[in-house]
Formats: structure tokens, C-alpha cells, sequence
């Protein structure tokens, strides 16, 4: 009994940090973005998808492909990285890379056309609502701010995710 | 495999941009030296006195600000527009739907040499408020002078000619003209293009909307089907007309809600069924402060503006109608 109670007691950390370590997260967001540029309003609300993988207590990596709509429809996907806060409450501050796809009002500007480039972006984030039961990430009101182009002109972009829901896959 | 890089290259080819050959370009660009600004203005003078002294359409239960929707006129704008295609050698007709008020269009037609069943469509509304300078004898008098340089200079494609009735009621008579006639090619609307103030902040907007602050530019509007022809617009004005030209492509038919500004003119009924139609104006009551007032008079109105207008439009219907 009490090497089995051993190997049990022994055993518990080695447990909880292979659930910290290398965590993979999916799930649902509900997201609004806008991206304003002198060639180009894009933006909407709508929803997606998000992954990110956990590479420690902290420091993780993460994506997502959302559909918005408002000017017309389009396509927005994030990559990046970001470092969150340890135990329940833990915010996450990120940065990112992003792709604006499909429907948006474009300019001409000066003697340049409307330009059919996709935009492109790079803003950080701040989830400062942002808690951990379980397996479960509640976040919400999450913010981020950046520039945007479509490599004709360059503007501010910004962005709230209103809900997030995700769960951690071992 | 090779199924598949002959769908994504026609998928690529799809989102190419319009492109006008270099001989129509120059044609185009030739033609639109010939417009007469002067004669533009004095149709517009002759329009406005017209709307001025003809009988007011029935404004019975039309009425939610009386003196706005009792002092619209039609009749004798539509006879100036019917004479003055059929003293240009062509044969207008006259459509008129059943509705409270009557809506009569006048349309009259260029045949194209060797594409004759592709149509160009070039239209405005005669419709007017009080003496509707602007709002819409100027547009008139543009698509009347496109008809003056056309009319002894056949394209390759037919040209129609379209004056819309009742645009101000609801456009009226575009939407019957959308669902009565053959699909044109590509449509070239104008609703005031007469209209121009160099100073600083004389340009209203909207969010999202990043116009310059001089209300000085003409505004070419398509959505994503007309895209390609906007670009041939640009493309093909290349700065010639004398005026700048803002190209503001609204996403898919236009239908959304933050771009529903950008379809208050006949052209909509063109993007609502999918077709391709690009409007030009000088973006109406964002700029010109007399807008569906008294004070929509010929003198309000900017020569050299009106008439980079009409270049712009002799232009882009020579594009349309005679690039490859």
C-alpha cells in the first residue's frame, strides 16, 4: 500500500505538469474588427474558430480564422504568440499577424486604383478578463490594437473578441 | 491536375483588372477634347427653366414633406430628352408603366457596328425638384452631350441612351427599365455631376469613408461586379478629364449596410440584379448644400467641373463600347 500510495504521490506532479506542458487549446470566439486605411475600410462582426498551443505555464502560440460581416463579407485569420498570467485569472497579451480576406470599400488613391491586394496587419492584444476552470478559457472583451495596409496605404486597425470560449485537448 | 490549374488560373483571370487597349484609349481620350462645356450648361439652363415652368406631378399621397414632393416635375425635361435624341438622328421611345404617378422613360438607341447586341447603357433622371440644376439637369445635359459626340460616331457595341422617370419617387423607372429591357453590357448612371467647391472641409462624409476635405472630385461608385469597369474608367481618364475622379468600389451587389449610401441613384436597381453598373456623381447633398432646395439653380453649378465630368463620361462609354 504505501508504495503504491508513493508512486501515486510521486507521480500527481509529473501529471499536472504534462497538463501544463504542450497544450493544445481549441475553440469559438465572437469577434468585431475594423481596419482603416486610405484605400480601404474592411471590417464587421461575425465569429470563428481559434487554436493555440501552450508551450509552458506561459508562453503560448495561437491562430484563428473568423467570419465577419458589415462591408460585405470576408475572411480574417490571426497568427501569433503571446505570454499569459499563471492560475485562474490569466490574461494573455499578444501579438499578431493578420490577413484580411474578401469584402471590403475601396478607394482609389491619387492616380492608384482600388487595389484587389488582401490586407494585412499587425496588432498586440491585451485579454485582461480572461480565466482558467478546469480545462476551460473564458475570455472576454478582449482588445486589440495595430496598422493594417493593402500595400497601397496604411492605417490604424483595431479589434474586440466579445466572447471566448476555448478547451484545453491533453 | 491539370483541371485543377485551369480553375484557379480562370479563378486569377477573374480578379484580373480591367484593361483597355492602348488605340481605344487614345479614341477615348480624343472624343472627350470635343466636349463643349458651354453647350453642356446652357442644356442645363434650358432643363432647369423647363422644370421651372411645367405642371407639378401629382403629389397626392406621396406627401411626407409637401414642399419638396409638390414641386416635382418631369414632363417637359422628358420632351427636351426625346427631341433632342431624335433631332441626333436616333428614334426615341417612350415607356410608360401604370403607376401613381405615370413613369415614362425615354430610351433611344445607337447600334453598334460589330457587336450590336451588346449594350452599353448610358442614363439619367429627368426628374427634378424645383429647377433641379443639379439634381439632375446636369446629369441630363452630360448624357445628352455623350449623345452628341456618339451620334455620327458608331461603336462597336450599341449605345442606349436612357432618361429615367421618377427616380425621385423611388427609382422608378429604372427599376421597370432593369426588369423590361435586355441586360446591358455595362451601365453608366449619372445623378448631379455639376457641383464643385475647392475649399477646404466643403466635402461632407460618413465613417469609413476617408474623402478628401475639398469637394472638388467626381465620384465614380461601382460594386464588386462593376469593378472591372471602374478600373477601366480610371484607366482611360488617366487624369485627362481635368478634374480628379475618387473610384469607391462598395463590396458585393452594395446591398450592405454600411455602403446602402452609395446606392441612391438609378443605377442601384442595376447592382440589386446583379449587373454591372457604375455611378458618377458629385455626391449630392455630402457637398451641395442646395440640394432638393429652391436654390438648386444653374448658377450654383461649377463649368469647369461639369464639364471634366463629360470628358470623363465621353471616355468611359468609348471604353466600354469599343474596347476588344
Amino acid at each position: 500500500m504505501k508504495p503504491l500510495l508513493l508512486v501515486t504521490l510521486v507521480s500527481l506532479p509529473a501529471v499536472a505538469e504534462e497538463s501544463v506542458l504542450s497544450k493544445l487549446s481549441l475553440g469559438f470566439d465572437t469577434v468585431g474588427a475594423i481596419s482603416l486605411t486610405q484605400a480601404r475600410t474592411q471590417g464587421g462582426i461575425g465569429g470563428g474558430v481559434q487554436a493555440a498551443f501552450a508551450f509552458d505555464e506561459h508562453w503560448l502560440v495561437h491562430a484563428r480564422a473568423a467570419w465577419l460581416w458589415g462591408l460585405g463579407s470576408h475572411t480574417l485569420f490571426h497568427a501569433g504568440g503571446g505570454w499569459q498570467r499563471s492560475g485562474t485569472w490569466r490574461p494573455l497579451f499578444h501579438g499578431d499577424v493578420t490577413l484580411g480576406l474578401g469584402g471590403s470599400l475601396d478607394f482609389s488613391v491619387g492616380s492608384t486604383p482600388p487595389t484587389r491586394a488582401p490586407t494585412v496587419g499587425l496588432v498586440v492584444g491585451a485579454a485582461l478578463l480572461r480565466f482558467q476552470v478546469g480545462r476551460v478559457i473564458v475570455s472576454g472583451l478582449e482588445l486589440e490594437a495595430g496598422v493594417s495596409t493593402e500595400f497601397v496605404s496604411i492605417g490604424p486597425r483595431a479589434g474586440v473578441t466579445l466572447l471566448s470560449l476555448s478547451a484545453l485537448l491533453e | 491536375m491539370v483541371s485543377r490549374v485551369l480553375v484557379v488560373m480562370l479563378a486569377l483571370s477573374a480578379c484580373a483588372p480591367g484593361v483597355v487597349d492602348s488605340p481605344t484609349v487614345d479614341k477615348a481620350r480624343t472624343l472627350s477634347t470635343e466636349v463643349d462645356g458651354n453647350r453642356v450648361f446652357s442644356d442645363i439652363e434650358a432643363l432647369a427653366a423647363l422644370h421651372a415652368k411645367d405642371s407639378r406631378v401629382d403629389c397626392a399621397g406621396l406627401n411626407t414633406k409637401a414642399d419638396t414632393w409638390c414641386n416635382l416635375t418631369n414632363t417637359a425635361a422628358r420632351t427636351f430628352v426625346s427631341d433632342r435624341l431624335r433631332s441626333l438622328g436616333m428614334t426615341p421611345e417612350l415607356d410608360t408603366i401604370d403607376t401613381h404617378p405615370a413613369t415614362t422613360n425615354v430610351l433611344a438607341e445607337l447600334r453598334g457596328t460589330s457587336k450590336p447586341d451588346e449594350v452599353i447603357l448610358v442614363g439619367a433622371h429627368f426628374d427634378a425638384f424645383f429647377m433641379g440644376a443639379d439634381d439632375n439637369s446636369s446629369g441630363v445635359a452630360v448624357m445628352l452631350e455623350v449623345a452628341r459626340l456618339l451620334a455620327n460616331r458608331p461603336l462597336t457595341r450599341t449605345i442606349r441612351f436612357v432618361g429615367f422617370d421618377h427616380e425621385e419617387i423611388g427609382l422608378v423607372g429604372s427599376t421597370r427599365h432593369v426588369k423590361s429591357k435586355a441586360r446591358p453590357k455595362a451601365s453608366l448612371v449619372f445623378d448631379c455631376v455639376g457641383y464643385a467647391d475647392d475649399a477646404a472641409g466643403s466635402q461632407g462624409s460618413l465613417p469609413g469613408f476617408p474623402t478628401p476635405s475639398a469637394g472638388n472630385f467626381l465620384a465614380a461608385i461601382a460594386n464588386d461586379v462593376s469593378r472591372p469597369q471602374v478600373e477601366q474608367v480610371l484607366q482611360t481618364e488617366g487624369g485627362k478629364s481635368g478634374i480628379p475622379v475618387l473610384a469607391i468600389i462598395a463590396p458585393g451587389l452594395g446591398a450592405g449596410p454600411l455602403s446602402g449610401n452609395l446606392m441612391r441613384s438609378d443605377h442601384a436597381p442595376f447592382w440589386l440584379a446583379g449587373e454591372s453598373a457604375v455611378f458618377f456623381t458629385d455626391t449630392a447633398n455630402f457637398r451641395n448644400k442646395n440640394y432638393h432646395t429652391r436654390q438648386d439653380t444653374p448658377d450654383t453649378l461649377n463649368r469647369p467641373f461639369l464639364t471634366g465630368a463629360a470628358k470623363a463620361a465621353v471616355m468611359s462609354v468609348v471604353a466600354w463600347g469599343d474596347a476588344p
